[in-house]
């Protein structure tokens, strides 16, 4: 017996020929037909209804519960509150960051190294405000500051 | 996440599977429970796109793919144990040697010899009906595979096609139980 396709699936398409008919033939029918067998099987068209209105139901349910939750939480405002809050707490942060970088330049004296042009006392250039005007201008001086952490 | 069917379209959709897993498992409870199992294939796995076909389309497909792989999964494991028994015992768990190539390719000869034997076998069984026959020669000669286009072939009845696939398999199933109680018996 000759043929286009192999023995072994001539015979696979026939033992499950029972499952390829049955779904072919209930695709074919019409819905009046459908009706009328379930009924001829014990059917009736309460449950019918009952059982199509549940699986319609649970098929919506997630989209709805997504929605439903989505509504509730009111994304906008809390995406915007969120947004306040962690631009705060950026500011927050950054602030303390910068106080402690600078809280030790600022509390630490710093001591200025001091090459003196002439043997001149040399009047200390960092907070010496109330130096009094009428002494005679310092020699010139080259005084570098020396940052406090390289001292 | 697929489409949403409305409730017409779920409705159209249950009546279709369950007369679909109706004719396939011939049992009321395991139609319902198959039908439950497609629509929560649909729901997840197998999601519907209203764009590609209609949901009782996609509903009785996933009632079909399921009763295909429940039908199938008996089978291939039987054949997977022999398989296995005959690669440990005989070749080693290593890779295919060429020994082992060429005894498979035999044994693949042998199965498609014996399934050419079992088609005439079955040929014979039909003979007392005239479209069982011509059914199975259109499959064969053809290589056609759906009821409809069987019966627009032969120019018949799409329910005569089904009634005489119904015999086809039931002869099929016959013959081998028959062959099977004889090897039992020898």
């Amino acid at each position: 017996m000759s043929s286009k396709r192999s023995a072994e699936d001539i015979l696979a398409v026939i033992e499950s020929s029972d499952i390829d008919d049955a779904a072919e033939r209930a695709l074919a029918m019409t819905p009046e037909e459908r009706r009328k067998e379930l009924e001829a099987a014990g059917y009736t068209e309460e449950e019918l209804a009952a059982k199509a209105a549940f699986w319609h139901e649970r098929m919506g349910q997630p989209v709805q519960l997504v929605a439903e939750a989505r509504d509730a939480s009111h994304p906008a405002t809390s995406r915007r509150t969120a947004t306040v809050v962690l631009l705060v707490a950026a500011v927050a942060v950054g602030a303390i960051l910068l106080a402690l970088l600078l809280f030790p330049r600022l509390m630490t004296p710093e001591a200025p190294v001091a090459v003196p042009s002439s043997t001149a006392p040399v009047a200390s250039s960092v907070g010496a405000p109330d130096a009094a005007p009428s002494e005679p201008p310092p020699q010139p001086t080259h005084v570098v500051p020396v940052p406090t952490r390289l001292k | 996440m697929g489409d949403i069917p409305t409730q017409q379209e779920a409705r159209e959709g249950l009546e279709a599977a369950m007369i679909a897993a109706i004719g396939m498992t011939r049992s009321k409870q395991r139609a319902e429970d198959l039908v439950q199992d497609a629509f929560e294939a649909v729901m997840t796995t197998r999601p519907w796109s209203r764009a590609k076909r209609t949901f009782t389309e996609q509903l009785v497909g996933a009632v079909w793919s399921m009763a295909s792989h429940e039908h199938t999964s008996k089978r291939p494991k039987k054949d997977a144990e022999a398989h296995e028994g005959f690669h440990d015992e005989e070749i080693g768990r290593h890779a295919p040697s060429p020994e082992y190539k060429t005894l498979d390719r035999a044994e693949q000869e042998t199965r498609q010899s014996d399934a050419e034997g079992e088609l005439d076998e079955l040929d014979a069984a039909v003979s007392d009906n005239t479209t069982a026959r011509d059914v199975l020669r259109c499959r064969c000669e053809h290589g056609l595979v759906k009821a409809g286009e069987i019966a627009t072939k032969l120019g018949i009845d799409v329910d005569l096609v089904y009634t005489a696939n119904k015999l086809l398999q039931d002869r099929l199933r016959a013959l081998r139980k028959k062959k099977a109680k004889k090897k039992d018996e020898s």
